[in-house]
């Protein structure tokens, strides 16, 4: 047989057949266990387990972000209630008294009628002293009558008046907010000057009255009084509020 | 030309064996390259090392997330307390002041007849029930508060408590301890004495539950506080 021309290109064709199908066939057997591979299928295993645990890790840090997130928007909502609370609750405060308050109004000074009563026990020896003392409704008349020309914070003595406070005796003693008080008795208010001013001149007004039996009392109107906080504490042991 | 048609057949064959070969040989190529276990060695161990340090970076980041969120709830929790606490003083406050409608055990008095009373027994009857701790105290389902004046109408002689006639039968209601209320009134010499003079005999009931509107906030001109100047 004789070497024909076209026997060249096909045995170059076929010598690379041959050299790829034995690459490729290498490679098929390399796929197939071997040592080498084995090792790496450990590595594989441990890096798919990385992946899965990272996974998961990234799922919680998305959630807890966004909790955290609405948590913050919550927290500085709860911080602006918690203002406007806390300003609503001082203003309460100025108006029952558990704060010093400042503003224009009126001094009262009331005092035992002591020179008439030495006058009248040297005419009359023996006479008691009762009707020419301060008594505990002078002042509690007062007050009611300051309220009345719009008294918007009263103290005796620098004893707060607050809802609650009472005045009584015990004997001869005034207790104010259960505080014992002696003369001079100096009761304050704040409110407009001219309108406590105006109930006090009336005829029936306790302090009129006082003032028309001699005792020593006077008032004075002033642009800028200071009214001492209540010392005592507000607790309720039977009301409660209404239940809706 | 004989020959020439004879070589094209194997030459036919030949090729398409290449091609069959060629495409295999780039498919494994292809699983080669995605396939980690088909890597190499030094690069798995990277990829690993790589893997593990992000992952201690996470676990870091997730604590660091977890301990915030520990402290928000503590200080929400702290908030909440602070809340609760000024809601309860804020609610003191407007009991104290009459701005909150309230219930309790108490005592009612009624004065059937104004023929003798003036406004001043009132004002001694509520300074009375106020020395004998009452919590709340209303007449004529008028709460009394800090700024509440009773005084007297010249024109009619009638009674008036903040600028409001009190029409009779007048009833006080005032809540507390009913027995301490009733005996402050019962003293020796005290309010009730004192009206019997006039002839007039309030009626004195004790209640398990009365109810007490509240007030209107007062209108506030002059007063200034610590914080508002």
């Amino acid at each position: 047989m004789k070497l024909q021309k076209w026997h060249i290109p096909i045995t170059i064709v076929l010598f690379i057949s041959g050299v790829l199908l034995a690459t490729a066939l290498r490679a098929l057997a390399a796929n197939n266990a071997t040592p080498w591979h084995q090792k790496n299928e450990n590595l594989v295993a441990m890096i798919k387990t990385q992946e899965a645990e990272i996974k998961k890790l990234e799922n919680s840090i998305e959630s807890k972000r966004t909790s955290l997130d609405r948590f913050q928007r919550d927290v500085s909502l709860g911080k602006k209630e918690l203002e406007k609370l806390q300003q609503q609750l001082q203003k309460l405060k100025t108006l029952s008294g558990m704060t010093e308050v400042k503003g224009p109004g009126l001094t009262i000074t009331l005092d035992d009628n002591i020179k008439e009563y030495e006058a009248a026990q040297n005419k009359n020896p023996g006479l008691k002293p009762d009707d020419y003392l301060i008594h505990d409704k002078h002042i509690l008349y007062i007050v009611n009558e300051l309220r009345v020309g719009g008294a918007e914070a009263i103290s005796v003595n620098d004893q707060r008046i607050v809802n609650s406070s009472d005045i009584r005796c015990v004997g001869p003693l005034i207790l104010v907010n259960t505080t014992r008080l002696g003369p001079p008795y100096v009761i304050k208010a704040i409110g407009n000057p001219d309108s406590l001013a105006r109930v006090l001149a009336l005829p029936e007004s306790e302090y009129n009255i006082l003032k028309m039996a001699g005792y020593p009392v006077k008032y004075e109107k002033s642009t800028r009084l200071v009214i001492p906080p209540f010392k005592g504490s507000y607790q309720f042991t039977y009301a409660r509020p209404k239940e809706e | 030309m004989d020959n020439a048609k004879k070589w094209r057949i194997p030459v036919f064959i030949t090729f398409l064996l290449l091609g069959f070969l060629l495409s295999v040989q780039f498919r494994t190529q292809q699983i080669f390259l995605s396939d980690l276990s088909l890597q190499k060695t030094d690069d798995l161990v990277l990829m690993l090392k790589k893997l593990h340090d992000k992952r201690a970076e996470l676990t870091k980041e997730l604590s660091e997330l977890e301990k915030q969120q520990h402290t928000f709830n503590a200080d929400a929790n702290a908030g909440e307390t602070l809340i609760k606490g000024l809601r309860q003083d804020y609610q003191r406050q407007q009991i104290a002041l009459g701005l909150l409608p309230v219930q309790g055990p108490g005592i009612t008095i009624t004065i059937n007849t104004d023929s003798s009373v003036v406004y001043l027994d009132l004002v001694d009857i509520i300074n009375e029930l106020w020395a004998s701790q009452a919590e709340a105290i209303a007449v004529n389902d008028q709460r009394v508060t800090p700024w509440t004046y009773i005084f007297w109408n010249k024109q009619n002689l009638s009674l008036m408590m903040n600028g409001v006639e009190i029409t009779f039968p007048c009833t006080i209601k005032a809540i507390g301890n009913p027995d301490q209320l009733e005996s402050g009134l019962r003293l020796l010499g005290g309010v009730l004495d004192h009206l019997a003079v006039y002839k007039v005999y309030p009626v004195i009931k004790r209640h398990q539950n009365l109810e007490l509107p509240a007030a209107s906030p007062p209108e506030i001109r002059y007063l200034k506080g610590e914080n508002n100047g």
